[in-house]
Parts: structure tokens; sequence; C-alpha cells
């Protein structure tokens, strides 16, 4: 039941984010002297909710800025789009035409048959796109609609990242057993006790139990990852029957440096999960305990990683704290071809740095068998009595 | 080697109680090829001791050597050269015997060729051989016993630790743990053995403490504990003794 709610749920998100994109404010301006024609087609482009015209003094240099997000300038025999580089020039350039080539094609040939327009020339938009230079130069580096370069993958959702994240569910849980046996398991049992009596220095014990937890994580998650891919392949595959899917906003590849990279946050967020799961159960006599809880920080576990798919949400200097969720970002930002940058290092310093305090914490509570409850309620004791001494010699 | 435990102390806190003593500052020796019997009634502290000696348990104050290793400061020496056997095996039932040797003798330290033969002349020795490959969770809880002392000797330690080694086991059981607990003064290790059996502790020990609340009353032979009190029996000189304490207290 896993597989398709996930494969539904990550198709859902793909839409979300192009229907994201392209209900984006497109805000244009008509250059150069109007005509009957360009009125026609600004009154068009007004009906859609997307188009927003705005009144420019000097379009081109608006356009330059970025102060507009497109201007229609009425050429000797066709009209031309020009759209800027800094904005999401493709899907701005593919929403444009899509929408002139589609639903009000009809209208628009119409419209320039009436204006004495001949009908081929309704149809041939150029998409010119500006590549701005630090000069303030311009440069077309694309002409029209039939030569326009594909969408860029970067602005797509990544349907192995997709998978990839999702497979994370089976990470936690692949960790949260395994921590329940290496820990309240082992109370249950007595066989702490015996673990305790071996010559070898608890440090030891702790870093054996956490790669075993690991290692069972990594593994349970790689290997639904690879099954969900298997799956995934295989379905659309068959594109047809998801014409949204076969779209270019849908990539579905997996290169050396992203399997490298994917490796790596699998092996980082095994470490983390494992350790805070060890962490969560270190203090439980019980398995039935442990299970309670883990039940919340499971939980926690399990839906901060399915964040990274929202569209905006980036690896940053802010995002880079939160742990589990900062290793999820690093991810998505090796699949959108981000370079290695200080974020990387501080993601994975503060992944390391929260599974060695929880691994140090679990530590104390699984082989000083401190029982946090005992320890607060004695220092509350201890500050109890403090304080009624106080009041006493007062 | 001997055992020199010095005014060892271990406090827990517990909401209903406060804090409290579950050893207050015990103090005894046991010598080479000696049986010490911790001898008390159930939450004396009996095991609680036991386990700040294994290391189990971090003491609170209190020092405690074992020959010439500082048991606290060395922990992991000190758990090298001893065995520790309560009445829980604490087994892993998916392991097979052989496997847990194996393991324990392996992070013991015992080198690989001697691992082998020790391990088959333990299967021997404590006749289990047959359940040799059967995995832990399946054997009887006599086996199982077997199979915890198998593991607490294997890397052959100095000092042998009983807490309470025959609750749960049956006649047959429990006279050939005793069988082995002598076998074992014989071979010269230095013993402490805790129980609240009476008739155990007389059977097995050369000196027993009597330990109550927390503290050692009174420890010595049979004979200078039956002198100090007056009384012949081992139950009448363990009443005397808890008698006179609650009196003081």
């Amino acid at each position: 039941m896993l597989y398709p709610a996930l494969l539904v749920g990550s198709a859902e998100l793909v839409m979300f984010k192009a229907d994201s994109d392209r209900d984006k404010n497109i805000t244009y301006a008509v250059s150069g002297p109007s005509d009957k024609g360009l009125e026609q087609i600004d009154a068009i482009l007004q009906k859609r909710k997307h188009f927003k015209k705005v009144e420019c003094a000097q379009p081109e240099k608006d356009l330059a800025e970025g102060k507009v997000d497109a201007v229609i300038t009425r050429k000797a025999d066709y009209v031309e789009l020009r759209v800027n580089q800094l904005l999401k020039v493709a899907t701005l350039a593919t929403t444009i035409n899509d929408n002139l080539k589609s639903a009000y094609l009809q209208e628009l040939t119409e419209a320039f048959s009436s204006k004495g327009l001949a009908k081929e020339n309704s149809q041939g938009f150029a998409i010119v796109s500006q590549n701005i230079t630090a000069s303030g130069s311009t440069q077309k580096i694309a002409g029209s609609p039939e030569g326009r370069s594909r969408v860029n993958k970067l602005e797509n959702i990544s349907a192995t990242l997709c998978l990839m994240i999702f497979s994370l569910l089976m990470l936690g849980l692949g960790a949260a057993y395994p921590s329940i046996a290496v820990t309240a398991e082992e109370f249950e049992r007595n066989t702490i006790e015996t673990s305790c009596l071996l010559p070898v220095s608890r440090s030891m014990i702790m870093l054996g139990k956490v790669a075993a937890v690991s290692t069972f994580a990594a593994v349970s998650g790689l290997v639904n990852f690879v099954s969900m891919y298997s799956v995934a392949a295989l379905v659309l595959s068959q594109a047809k029957l998801f014409p949204r899917f076969s779209s270019d906003h849908l990539v579905f590849n997996l290169n050396i440096a992203q399997t490298l990279g994917l490796i790596a946050c699998y092996l980082l967020l095994a470490v983390l999960i494992s350790a805070l799961m060890i962490f969560a159960t270190s203090f439980c006599r019980t398995v039935r305990s442990a299970q309670q809880w883990t039940t919340f920080p499971l939980l926690i576990i399990l839906l901060l990683p399915p964040c990274a798919l929202f569209p905006n949400l980036e690896l940053n200097s802010r995002m880079m704290w939160v742990p589990i969720l900062n290793c999820t970002l690093m991810l998505k930002a090796i699949f959108s071809g981000v370079p290695f940058n200080y974020t990387f290092i501080v993601v994975i310093a503060v992944s390391l740095f929260v599974s060695f305090v929880s691994l140090a914490l679990a530590r104390i509570f699984l082989f000083e068998q401190v029982d946090p409850g005992a320890y607060f309620g004695r220092k509350a004791d201890s500050f109890a009595r403090r304080f009624s001494k106080k009041e006493t010699s007062a | 080697m001997k055992l020199h435990v010095e005014k060892l102390c271990k406090r827990f806190y517990e909401p209903a109680r406060g804090e409290f003593f579950a050893c207050n500052e015990i103090s005894f020796e046991v010598g080479q090829g000696e049986i010490f019997g911790l001898l008390g009634p159930n939450g004396a502290g009996k095991t609680t001791t036991l386990r700040v000696i294994s290391t189990i348990l971090k003491p609170t104050s209190g020092s405690a050597h074992l020959g010439d290793i500082d048991i606290f400061q060395d922990p992991d020496a000190a758990r090298r050269a001893m065995g520790f056997l309560s009445s829980s095996t604490g087994l892993y039932e998916r392991l097979t015997p052989r496997e847990i040797l194996t393991y324990f003798g392996r992070l013991s330290g015992v080198a690989e060729p001697a691992l082998k033969e020790k391990i088959e002349s333990l299967f021997l020795a404590l006749d289990f051989k047959q359940f040799a490959d059967a995995r832990c969770g399946k054997l009887s809880q006599g086996t199982k016993q077997k199979v915890s002392i198998a593991r607490a000797i294997i890397h052959d330690p100095k000092l042998m630790i009983f807490d309470e080694p025959s609750t749960g086991l049956d006649v047959l059981a429990t006279q050939s743990m005793h069988e082995f607990i002598k076998q074992a003064k014989g071979e010269g290790k230095c013993i402490v053995f805790s129980t609240h059996i009476m008739s155990e502790a007389e059977k097995l020990c050369d000196r027993i403490g009597i330990i109550n609340d927390g503290k050692i009353l009174a420890q010595g032979t049979l004979a200078e504990l039956r002198a100090l009190t007056g009384e012949t029996y081992l139950e009448e000189v363990f009443m005397a003794l808890v008698r006179k304490y609650e009196l003081a207290k």
C-alpha cells in the first residue's frame, strides 16, 4: 500500500511545483508604438489571471533590471516576446507559448486575421531570452518557439529525489526497531549485564550498537529506494498512461555525482537517525515502553524529510542548522546541481555533532543505569530542600 | 590474587523513598581459594554490592582492588580478570551456546586456536555438548545456566562472582552448581557468593558476611559468628544480628 501512496504523493508534489510556477504572476509591458493587433493580444493576455500588465517608461531597461518579466514588441511581421533570464525563463517561455498556442489559439488567429495579419504569423511568437551580463548588455540566446531550449532541468523536481526522500521513511523505521533491540530489549532479556561485563570500554560498545543500527537502517532504506525506483521506472516507462508525467517537469535519472551524494547523505542520515533513536530508547527498560517512547520522535523524524520537497525550501544559512531536514535539503541541492559549498560542511558537522551528543547521553542512560525521572527528581528534591532551608533561616 | 573492598557505597534515589544507600560502607576481603558469602534477605544490598564490584554500576564512594588492579580506575583490566554469574542467565536467545562462547571468548581476548579447544573442553566439563548448536531460546533453565557458567569462565578469571546462582534451579542443577563452585575454589579462584539461603551459605562459604539494610552487620567464619551471637544455627545467628541492628537503629 505504501508504494502507490508514495507514487501518488510524489506525482502530486511534482504537479504542485509545476502549478506553483505556472500560477505566478507574469508582469509584462508593451513596447513601441501600439497598434490594433497589439491591443488585441494585450486584451487576450489580460483575461489570463497570471498575466499582469505594467506600464513602463523604459521597458527594455526594466526587463534587464528584472522589474518586468516580459516585454511584447511589435516587429515588422511578427510579435516578439522578450523574457528575463534571471527569472524562471524557461518556465515562463513555456507557459506563455503553451497558453498562446493552445487554449485561445483560435481566438488569437481570428484576432490576427481580422487585423490583417497572416495566419502563420499568429503562431509566430518569438521567444527571446536575455542573458544579462554584468555590463548590462543583452544577448539573444533563443529565437523562436521551435528553436527554444528545452525546459531547464534544474527548475524541476527530480522523481529520483522524491523516491529517495520517501525511502527515508523506511530508513527511520529501519533504525527504530533495531535501536529498541540494542537498548530496551537488552534490559528486558537481562543481556545488558553481560555486555557490561565484557572487557571493552562502554564507548566501544556504544559504537558497536550505533554501527549495527545504522547499517540496518541504511540497508533497509537503500533496498526500499531501489525497489521503489524499479517499480516507478517500470510504471513511468509507460508514460502514455500518465501524460503529465511525460512532461519536461519530471526528471528521472541518476548520475554518478548524484549516486555518490545519495550514498553519502544516506549514511549520514542513517548514523544520525540511529543515534537519535538509540537515545530515545536508552532510558526505557522494557520493549513496550521503548515502543511508546519512540512514537513521537519517529513521527518527527519521518515527517521532516518530505518537507524538503516543498518548493522554494532550499539549503541556506538558516536551514543548514536544522538536523535531518538539512541532510535532505543537502540531497536536494546535490540533485539540483548546486556545487559543494560551506553549507554542506555545516550540515555534516551538525549531523555528526547531534549524533555524538545523542550517543553520549544514551551511554549515560544505558550503562550508568541512570533513570532520568530519578535524576531530575533528585535534583528537584535537593532544590526544594535548599529552598525550604533558606525559608526557615529567613 | 586477593579481592579487597573498602568502604563501598552506592546511593540511589527513588521518588517514594528519596535518597538511600543500597550499600553503605561495605568492606571485606577475599583470599585466593576462598569463598566469601554475602548472606542477607531480599533487598539487603547483596546484588548492588556485587554489581558495583563487577563494574556494572559505578560506586558513589569507596574502593575495590583485585590484586594490583584498582577495579574502579581500570575497569577493563578488572573485567578481564573476573567472571560474573547471576540467576538470570542473560543469554541471546537467537544465538547457539557455541556462538555465545565464541563471541564472549573473542571479546575477552582469548586467542583463536586456544578458544576452540577451551569451548570444547567446557562442553564436556559441563556436559551440554549435545546442545552446543541449538539456539539458547530452546534450552532448559538448567542448560541455560550451564551455558552461562561456561560464558563466565571462558577467559579463566581469577575472581568469580556468583549472585544467587541457584535461584530457579531444580535440585540436580543446584547440586551441579555447588560442585562447580567447589571446583573453582579448588582451582584457587577467589569467590564471592551471595545468597539468601542459609543452608547454601553454611555448606559452601569459608567466611560469611551478614548484610542487611545495605550494611555488613558482622563477618567471619561460621564458628566466629556463632561465638559472636551465642547461637548455634546460622538462621538464628542471622536473626540475632538483625534484631540487634534494628534495636540499635
